[in-house]
């Protein structure tokens, strides 16, 4: 037999580029920049104590309205606490209030959508109408309820909007879970003799997960606004605590008496914060459909 | 001059790991009023084959070869060319006729259009001239049907509307992609002999794109057998199913369980199809042949002459006589199939 | 009789025609028995109500009226506590049509036989994994693919995954729903071939639907066709096709495409 020379065709060797490709394939360049950022976010909150230059609640009225500096990296507010701090130690109450909002409402959204989607009935036409009624109130309503009946600060805040996210969250999971508890493998289950339970746990669940985590996501992001809304309307933290929102309040006095400063980088922390993860929620979404 | 041509037509689609050969080197020509089966498992390549004749390839394709529909060059031709082609030469039927009409559109809407558009036809005349259409398909109530939407129509009865459509335009050569597999089988009976007498009352060239082997044999002049993006065989339908030339067509035939006699086990072809990219150097269908030497694994059989047709194995001449109606030898052991990574 | 395993008498769905149109009777006074280790087909056509059938059968589908008694014991139509789906799976599985929906694709496939075996018997884990491994090496597949995911293998192979699920129950029926239909002629046969090989080494009985009479000629003693809900015409198979006594049969069997065979208009 004769033996051919084969050229194979050269490998490139593998260079960072191409490790990094697999996060490339998963979340775009976009989504890549912007999980990028959260983590730096996430980072910093976590280190704020260790990393904040000053502590964030402690007046120094002779340094008020101090410019950007090497000493004040962003300059001080109305009572001369430094911004960086303050805007470091926000992040905490953001990322936190944030966070227990969309998995509390993700948990209790989704364990409603499966037992509903999976027994159905009269059980799945009740929660059906208790979710489109719930669906027409707006979180913040919620949430000043929830106010005014335990009082100002972030817990009621918080439980709330996780209140008026349930719905969404519920919503979405349902819908989904309807069309799996159509396929022929949940019929399988059923048929073998697979408790509901196990159905939902083993079965839907695992099956809606990127669709959970995607849609959670991209509540994250319209709970940072609703949150931050509500400590700017002064119903969320309390004064003297560190609040993108609250800065944000201060910051409007500031910039009347000239110095935007304060209102200009807490709102842009926001706004960042929000983008970022809005678009790697859309991303994860897209690549959940692509998936289904 | 033949109605269709095809020459060394290759197609590669793009995909995550490159492109991917799908049609390997297919060529076959259709006279003027024949009938072509083009026979094929999934993964063979036979609706890409047909699709290509209209231009219609998935986006960042690579196409090669020649194609030439009455000698009309389609791989070449402009955005226009084919808009001509496909308004007044070449019309399609296809699988799932639910998929290709506009549910929100009435049956009469579909109808008319082609023949106002392309026929310049006005409505009243375009109107009667779909209920004449109808008749010819088999529905009697035409008026009633162009008045009705697509939901309202069974399968059958949809697919006839889609037959209609296509000889609206009356084509000299109608591609039609496996026009009955979604039908009953007295759809599909009834459907086959529609298609037929159309055929032949207004001399239309049909390519008939099927998994059923059966099928084609008894309803087309001609059989093209494909396997892995390439014919593997082709002859005239009748010596086709009585002697088979390849072993995969002759495996084909005898796998299919028949209503005439009952075989305790079924002779099978061993493993599962593959596609054209998933085959090695050799001849893509020695992993699953009994007959299959070294020499099959190692070499691409060329396309050979053969009594009336063309055959693609290098042991079509020990084996003519050998396989005719007989199965392939079957396989010991169980059979293996592999598997696919996406 | 004692070794009857499917009894039904009188069975009948009736669906509610939606807006404004009349009720509908998809399955209308269907009555049969299959005996154990018997084979018998129910064949239709799209609408004919053998699918309504068997998922009656199973119990995902509340009959109208009708009694179904299986492997000796009458089924109530109410909803089954999660124990009486369970027992009831001992008695009769099902093999869907398609094999891309009927196998979940979050598991893989030794979790898929091994769950299926773990709700009906109590086995430690060695005995589990040498169970699970028989099952594959019955339907034809090998102990790798209990590590693969069902996006990994082919139409055929994951059919040979969804009878091995059914026959983790140790049924006394199978039913089959179409079951090969969706797949490629040369996987057809060798799924077809399976299912003659399961018969012969355990006692099974089996009730097939479909359309294709060539397959049901392959498999069934007994056949059993069915148009428009209602049961046209029952015989052993060889006689029901060699000998046909409906108008109805023999339409059937003329439409099958066969050497020779010509495309016939029935209505002109």
């Amino acid at each position: 037999m004769a033996v051919e020379t084969v050229t194979l065709p050269m490998t490139p060797t593998p260079s960072r580029a191409s490790r990094l490709r697999p996060a490339v394939r998963v979340l775009g360049v976009p989504g890549l920049l912007a999980t990028g950022f959260l983590a730096v976010i996430v980072v910093v909150a976590a280190a704020a104590p260790w990393l904040a230059p000053y502590d964030p609640n402690l007046p120094r009225p002779l340094e008020a309205y101090a410019g950007p500096s090497g000493a004040h990296p962003l300059g001080t507010d109305a009572l001369g606490r430094d911004l960086l701090s303050r805007l470091m130690y926000g992040a905490r109450v953001a990322l936190a209030a944030s966070a227990s909002i969309i998995v509390i409402s993700t948990v209790v959204g989704t364990a409603v959508a499966l037992v509903s989607a999976w027994v159905g009935g009269f059980v799945d036409a009740f929660v059906s109408r208790v979710l489109d009624i719930l669906f027409a109130v707006p979180g913040i309503v919620f949430a000043l309820a929830a106010v005014s009946v335990m009082g100002p600060g972030p817990k009621g805040v918080v439980a709330g909007l996780a209140v008026g996210y349930t719905p969404y969250v519920a919503r979405v999971v349902r819908g989904a879970a309807m069309r799996e508890v159509r396929m022929d493998y949940i019929a399988a289950a059923w048929v073998q003799g697979r408790s509901g339970t196990a159905v939902c746990l083993r079965h839907l669940l695992p099956n809606l997960k990127s669709l959970i985590i995607a849609q959670a996501v991209s509540s994250l992001g319209f709970a940072l606004i609703d949150l931050s809304a509500l400590s700017f309307l002064g119903l969320g933290v309390q004064p003297p605590g560190s609040d993108w929102g609250l800065t944000m309040r201060a910051g409007l006095d500031s910039a009347l008496r000239g110095h935007a400063g304060e209102a200009l980088s807490a709102g842009l922390c926001i706004a960042l914060l929000v983008a970022s993860v809005i678009v790697l929620g859309d991303r994860l979404s897209q690549r959940a459909e692509e998936r289904a | 001059m033949s109605m269709l041509t095809i020459e060394d037509l290759v197609v590669r689609v793009r995909s995550q790991d490159g492109p991917r050969t799908i049609v390997d080197g297919v060529s076959l020509d259709i006279e003027r009023g024949e009938a072509l089966g083009l026979v094929g498992e999934s993964g063979s390549g036979k609706s890409i084959t047909a699709r290509t004749v209209l231009g219609l390839f998935p986006a960042g394709s690579q196409v090669s070869g020649r194609i030439e529909v009455d000698g009309f060059s389609v791989l070449g031709a402009d955005r226009r060319g084919l808009t001509a082609l496909r308004s007044r030469r070449v019309a399609m039927i296809f699988q799932d006729p639910r998929a290709h009409i506009n549910p929100v559109h009435r049956i009469g809407d579909f109808l008319t259009e082609a023949l106002r558009r392309h026929l310049g036809m006005d409505r009243a005349g375009a109107a009667r001239r779909a209920v004449g259409l109808l008749a010819d398909v088999g529905i009697p109530d035409g008026e009633r049907r162009l008045r009705q939407y697509p939901h309202e129509l069974s399968g059958g009865l949809l697919q006839r509307v889609m037959i209609a459509a296509a000889i609206a335009i009356e084509p000299d050569l109608i591609l039609a992609d496996e026009p009955t597999t979604a039908l009953d089988v007295t759809t599909q009976s009834e459907v086959m002999a529609i298609l037929g007498e159309l055929r032949t009352q207004r001399g239309m060239a049909m390519l008939f794109i099927t998994h059923d082997l059966e099928l084609a044999a008894a309803t087309c002049d001609r059989t093209a057998v494909m396997y892995a993006g390439r014919i593997v065989e082709r002859q005239p339908s009748k010596s086709l199913a009585q002697q088979p030339l390849h072993p995969y067509t002759s495996g084909l035939l005898g796998s299919r369980p028949s209503i005439e006699t009952v075989a305790h086990r079924l002779p099978v072809i061993p493993g599962r199809p593959v596609a054209a990219f998933e085959a090695g150097e050799g001849c893509a269908f020695a992993p699953r042949c009994g007959f299959a030497l070294d020499r099959c694994h190692r070499e691409r059989p060329p396309v050979e002459h053969r009594l009336e047709g063309e055959v693609a194995c290098h042991r079509h001449e020990e084996l003519t006589g050998v396989l005719a109606g007989e199965p392939i030898a079957a396989p010991t052991g169980a059979p293996v199939e592999r598997s696919v990574d996406v | 009789m004692s070794d009857q395993v499917i009894k039904v008498e009188g069975l009948r769905k009736v669906f509610p025609g939606h807006g404004g149109a009349p009720d509908v009777a998809a399955v209308d006074g269907v009555s049969f028995e299959l005996g154990a280790g018997e084979s018998l087909a129910i064949v239709g056509e799209s609408g004919s109500g053998k699918t309504t059938v068997a998922r009656m059968l199973m119990g995902l589908e509340r009959p109208t009226s009708g009694l179904v008694e299986v492997c000796g014991r009458r089924r109530s139509t109410g909803r089954p506590t999660t124990r009486e789906r369970r027992r009831r799976g001992r008695e009769m599985q099902l093999v869907f049509q398609d094999p891309y929906l009927s196998l979940d694709r979050s598991q893989r496939i030794g979790t898929i036989v091994e769950t299926a075996i773990r709700l009906q018997f109590a086995v430690g884990r060695a005995e589990l994994r040498s169970r699970t491994a028989a099952l594959l090496e019955q339907v034809g597949l090998q102990p790798r693919h209990a590590e693969l995911f069902p996006r990994q293998l082919s139409g055929g192979q994951r059919q040979r995954v969804a009878i091995a699920r059914a026959l983790a129950a140790e049924p006394s029926v199978l039913v089959l729903d179409e079951a090969v239909a969706a797949l490629d002629v040369s996987i057809q046969a060798q799924i077809l071939n399976l299912l003659c090989d399961i018969r012969d080494s355990r006692e099974i009985a089996y009730l097939f639907i479909s359309h294709d009479l060539a397959v049901v000629n392959q498999l069934c003693e007994r056949t059993l066709v069915m148009r428009r809900g209602a049961v046209v015409e029952e015989a052993p198979t060889r006689e029901l096709l060699t000998a046909p006594t409906q108008d109805y049969t023999r339409r059937l069997i003329a439409a099958v495409p066969r050497p020779g065979w010509v495309p016939i208009r029935s209505t002109a």
